[in-house]
């Protein structure tokens, strides 16, 4: 999957957890997930399980700390889906 | 140095059949802070709550030892929660502060970033709310929850700070009082008067907002 398949699908995973409807339709890899999109922290697992499900991978502790903003998050599922292969 | 940490969990914002599924509460629980569960006197709270308390209590922290090294990351496993004991609370621990439906009160400790922190934690069946306490600072803790009727983030981060002001007002009954950010987001009351800062700590999660502070 390319970066931007994998941000199209990322914007599916964090809509029910923002209401920020109008920032996620014009996300961009420098887009904080607490901070721009207004998600609460204790959501922030939500999303990192509903990507394993989205993606069929395991994202490990070190890798969901990494997952601050929209760029990292398609950095960690990238990394994840190249060693699923 | 002081510090103020504080963090409030909405029980109505989050999945309930979610949070006890290994697969979601292992993200941030470690296997011994599973396990101390079973050995909390009474089983007074359910495990559900249990899992949020300690997430609050890592939230709280973090927030509270961000204040010393912004670049922290939150890295909720790293941050070691012992609950100590939990007790139930029949009257409100202070007038002022709207505290509904307040149960249990739990006590314990973090250990993170080297540095070893208290908590308090106020449960009832509608929220877990979380304040650091820092018997080592001077001052007197302050604390409050309410519940707003706009959940929307901009109504959560005006009325939280509203509540705020009301309590200094009580606190402090001279003075002019702002709120002021450093340049890595943490949060300072500001006496516009003096030119004191103190520490203070916001939180909010669906229609509960909750500040904590010391002065």
């Amino acid at each position: 999957m390319t970066r931007e398949e994998i941000l199209a699908e990322l914007k599916k995973v964090i809509a029910p957890y923002t209401t920020n409807k109008e920032m996620l339709a014009g996300i961009d890899e420098r887009t904080d997930l607490i901070k721009d999109l207004k998600i609460n922290s204790a959501n922030l697992v939500d999303i990192i399980i509903d990507a394993e499900a989205k993606y069929d991978i395991e994202i490990d502790y070190d890798s969901a700390d990494k997952m601050v903003n929209v760029g990292n998050c398609i950095d960690v599922i990238s990394e994840k889906l190249t060693e699923k292969k | 140095m002081i510090s103020a940490g504080n963090d409030i969990v909405s029980f109505a914002e989050i999945n309930p059949v979610r949070t006890t599924q290994p697969a979601f509460y292992k993200k941030f629980l470690t296997d011994i802070e599973v396990s101390q569960y079973q050995k909390l006197p009474g089983k007074l709270i359910s495990f559900e709550h249990y899992v949020w308390l300690l997430w609050s209590a890592k939230e709280a922290s973090f927030k509270h030892l961000q204040r010393f090294h912004p670049p922290l990351v939150f890295s909720p496993l790293k941050f070691v929660v012992t609950v100590d004991r939990a007790q139930k609370v029949d009257t409100l621990l202070d007038p002022d502060d709207i505290q509904p439906d307040t149960e249990y009160i739990c006590y314990g400790q973090i250990i993170a970033a080297g540095a070893e922190l208290s908590f308090e934690s106020f449960l009832c069946s509608e929220y877990v709310h979380t304040v650091i306490c820092d018997s080592m600072a001077a001052g007197k803790s302050h604390q409050g929850v309410r519940r707003i009727a706009d959940p929307s983030p901009q109504h959560q981060s005006e009325k939280v700070r509203e509540f705020c002001l009301e309590k200094l007002s009580r606190v402090k009954f001279e003075g002019k009082f702002d709120f002021i950010k450093s340049e890595h987001g943490v949060p300072s009351i500001s006496d516009v008067q003096s030119g004191l800062t103190y520490p203070v700590s916001f939180s909010h999660h669906g229609q509960f907002v909750a500040y904590s502070f010391k002065m």
